[in-house]
């Protein structure tokens, strides 16, 4: 459920995730979770889409799958680190690989998959 | 005057005695004066007595005898001598001077046994002459004599010698030498025969040769004794055996020669040779060859002999079995072990040929021969020389084949099973990776509904709880045929995957399945066009025919999210074909050929999650159907997978398909 006044500063949160289901999940739960307060998820299906989100408007949280078609995750890592836009917009990893398998450089978090919902509003509460 | 002695003197022949017997010393002078010469030795005698004691002493070539003498006259005197034996053969002229007559002189002569007549006075000439024949026929005599003695002494030392000679070795030779007589007596035997038959030589005469010799020979041996008397020829060298007065036999060769001995009396003799030596040698060495023979015709082993030059001498059978060559190819020499031996194994060879050269003999080894046919043939190989190197080598062969085939099945076998075990590893492990996906959307909707309800007193909404339960359920679905697809891997590997069969349309199988799965359809905006020739129908099983389809169109939009998918079916009386096209990335030529292998993905890891097992595990149940699955695809044109089911299959079993 995204509130809908410009005026109020709003936790943005990008979930980039290519699985349909995964990404209805994470926003529905995200929106649960945050029903008490001012937020929008954005979902993104792929790393195209991620950017151009990005491009539009900078999140605050960004929950990356790595296993995506066309961009990879850490592909779109790379990318919005390599910008100055983006360099500094928190990303967590959401994966099934564990975090030495994933092996990716440059994000600040890490939470494997199957996600609970304590872990994911640790994350939130963190950087939101 | 020099003493006799045979051979000339210096002085002439040797002198010989004249008696002149005349009782009238002037007579006696005379004639002494006469015959006075070299050559002549003169002894007088004044009577018949002295004259008879004269002759006890001396040998006289003549005697010259007065026949008017006082006491024994001539005719008296010369009856004693003639009495004599020592004298008898001496030549007696009478010398008278009263005999005139012929007759007389004949008459007295014979009657005397005087071989002759000189008158008185002596004519000298005549008195010379007559004595000189007889002088010259003593000489001749006694040259005659001493010639013969001679001749005699160098009969008898010779033999002497060779009796002496005959009897040393006779007694002294190291084999046993009897005299036997004609009825096979033993005449005179030596110490050795006396050994040999373990008798005392004094006991031998009593026994017969065949006495000695031991019961089942005698028929024989008297046979060849036999065939002596009958013909003459010599028995040489019959084997035969002698039995001792203990019981112990002993084997000889007997060697019997007729002859005569000294005395002209036919003997045999008998030469005696011990044997035993020799016979135990040959019955170790019949028995040890016999062994020998056992062990080649053995058919467990192959046994050859090589020659140092390295060619195959001898072979058993079994030998020439195993590689291949017939009897004639080793007779033609044409079989070299080194030829034979697979190149593989040189290394080997050579080790265990110069072990073989070091110490006699080389551990055994495994190698491999080159067949005459070319095919290989195992054996475990030893071998040790006969002796010096002159003599080769023995080697021998176990064909060890069959157990090398099935050492290199069980070594393939483990290889394969290894292959698997890590093939089955890897699947769990990215198994379990795939199985989060699914689980997550529970895991996240079920932990946010319940905090959520734990943290608000609020009830949610039907409405609002189906929604947000929706995913759940599409999550379960997923998990639900994921662990379908798990257990089907199984199966199939395990080889345990039955197939059903009904009649199945194939063009209500493709809209059953694009019905179900048209959520996912929609969500990724593919549009699915489909072209269904009816009446394809086949007998197949239904569960798993739909199972393939749900996979080639999941993967349609999975490579192909965005982009249409095309489903077509066709067919003849023959078979059902059905192809799903997408126009996604496509798959390189090179990853076509893995597509269909187990747990291959088509592009790396990273980019896409997805189980690498649907494409196997739907062409495990397509080509259960007897069918085939194939891919056409250009990288960014998107891929054509096709099936093609005959409609009525033969059931194969699924682990004949697993062709690695």
């Amino acid at each position: 459920m995204t509130v809908e006044d410009d005026s109020t500063p709003r936790l943005k949160i990008l979930v980039v995730e290519d699985d349909a289901d995964i990404q209805e999940v994470m926003r529905m739960a995200l929106d649960l979770m945050l029903e008490d307060r001012l937020h929008e998820v954005i979902t993104a299906s792929n790393g195209a889409e991620a950017l151009e989100e990005l491009r539009k408007a900078t999140p605050d949280l960004v929950l990356l799958d790595l296993m995506m078609p066309i961009m990879s995750g850490s592909e779109l890592l790379e990318v919005m680190r390599r910008d100055d836009r983006f360099r500094d917009v928190p990303v967590v990893i959401v994966s099934a690989w564990s975090r030495e398998a994933a092996a990716v450089v440059g994000a600040q978090g890490f939470l494997s998959k199957p996600v609970n919902m304590d872990d994911l509003l640790h994350v939130v509460e963190k950087y939101g | 005057m020099t003493p006799m002695k045979s051979g000339t003197t210096e002085s002439g022949p040797d002198p010989v005695k004249v008696l002149l017997v005349d009782d009238r010393s002037e007579d006696l002078l005379a004639m002494k004066a006469i015959l006075d010469q070299p050559g002549y030795e003169i002894v007088t005698a004044r009577s018949g007595e002295e004259a008879l004691v004269r002759l006890l002493r001396d040998t006289f070539v003549v005697i010259l005898l007065d026949v008017a003498m006082p006491g024994l006259d001539g005719f008296e005197t010369a009856t004693l001598i003639r009495q004599r034996a020592r004298s008898r053969s001496i030549p007696i002229i009478f010398v008278s001077s009263a005999l005139h007559d012929v007759e007389q002189v004949f008459q007295a002569c014979f009657s005397a046994g005087v071989v002759d007549f000189l008158p008185k006075p002596i004519d000298p000439r005549a008195l010379r002459g007559k004595v000189a024949v007889f002088a010259h026929l003593f000489r001749q005599a006694r040259e005659l004599d001493r010639r013969g003695d001679a001749l005699r002494e160098a009969e008898r030392k010779e033999r002497d010698f060779a009796d002496a000679m005959y009897q040393i070795t006779f007694e002294e030779a190291p084999i046993g030498i009897g005299h036997v007589t004609v009825d096979g007596t033993w005449l005179r035997a030596n110490q050795r025969l006396s050994e040999l038959v373990g008798r005392r030589r004094e006991e031998l005469p009593l026994l017969r040769l065949e006495d000695l010799v031991h019961p089942e020979d005698r028929e024989d041996l008297g046979d060849a004794i036999k065939s002596i008397l009958v013909g003459g020829k010599a028995i040489r060298r019959q084997q035969c055996r002698f039995v001792r007065p203990d019981g112990s036999v002993v084997w000889i060769v007997v060697t019997i020669s007729p002859l005569r001995d000294s005395r002209g009396t036919p003997v045999q003799l008998t030469i005696v040779e011990d044997i035993s030596e020799q016979k135990r040698l040959e019955e170790s060495l019949v028995a040890s060859e016999a062994r020998f023979a056992h062990l080649q015709q053995s058919p467990l082993f192959g046994v050859v002999i090589e020659a140092p030059d390295g060619a195959l001498t001898d072979a058993n059978d079994t030998f020439l079995a195993m590689i291949g060559h017939s009897r004639d190819d080793l007779s033609a020499g044409k079989i070299r072990l080194r030829e034979l031996t697979s190149l593989d194994y040189d290394e080997v060879d050579a080790r265990a040929r110069e072990e073989l050269r070091a110490q006699g003999f080389c551990a055994t080894h495994e190698k491999a021969y080159v067949r005459k046919d070319g095919q290989l043939v195992y054996v475990l190989f030893g071998a040790a020389a006969l002796g010096p190197p002159e003599r080769g080598i023995i080697g021998f062969a176990l064909d060890i084949t069959d157990r090398k085939h099935v050492e290199r099945e069980r070594a393939e076998i483990l290889c394969e099973l290894r292959a698997s075990v890590q093939a089955r590893d890897d699947f769990l492990s990215i198994s379990a990776h795939e199985l989060k996906n699914p689980l997550t959307p529970i895991v996240l909707m079920v932990t946010t509904l319940l905090a959520h309800a734990r943290k608000t007193r609020e009830p949610m909404s039907s409405e609002s709880l189906v929604r947000h339960l929706e995913p759940v359920e599409r999550g379960i679905l997923r998990l639900e045929r994921l662990t379908d697809a798990l257990l089907d891997v199984s199966r199939l590997t395990v080889g345990r995957l039955e197939l059903g069969a009904e009649d199945v349309d194939l063009a209500d199988l493709v809209r059953a399945v694009v019905d179900r799965m048209r959520p996912e359809i929609e969500r990724a905006r593919c549009r699915v066009s489909l072209q269904l020739s009816p009446g394809v129908v086949g007998r197949w099983d239904r569960a798993r025919l739909e199972e393939v389809l749900r996979n080639l169109v999941a993967n349609a939009i999975k490579y192909g999210a965005d982009k249409p998918i095309e489903i077509e079916i066709e067919g003849d009386e023959r078979v059902g074909r059905v192809s799903v096209q997408d126009h996604g990335i496509g798959i390189a030529a090179g990853d076509q050929a893995r597509l269909f292998t187990r747990f291959e993905r088509r592009v790396p890891v990273q980019n896409y999650g997805g189980f690498g097992l649907g494409l196997w595990i739907a062409r495990q149940i397509v080509e259960g159907h007897g069918g085939t699955i194939s891919v056409s695809s250009e990288p960014g044109e998107g891929a054509r997978f096709t099936v093609e089911l005959p409609r009525a299959p033969a059931r194969r079993r699924a682990e004949e398909q697993e062709g690695i």
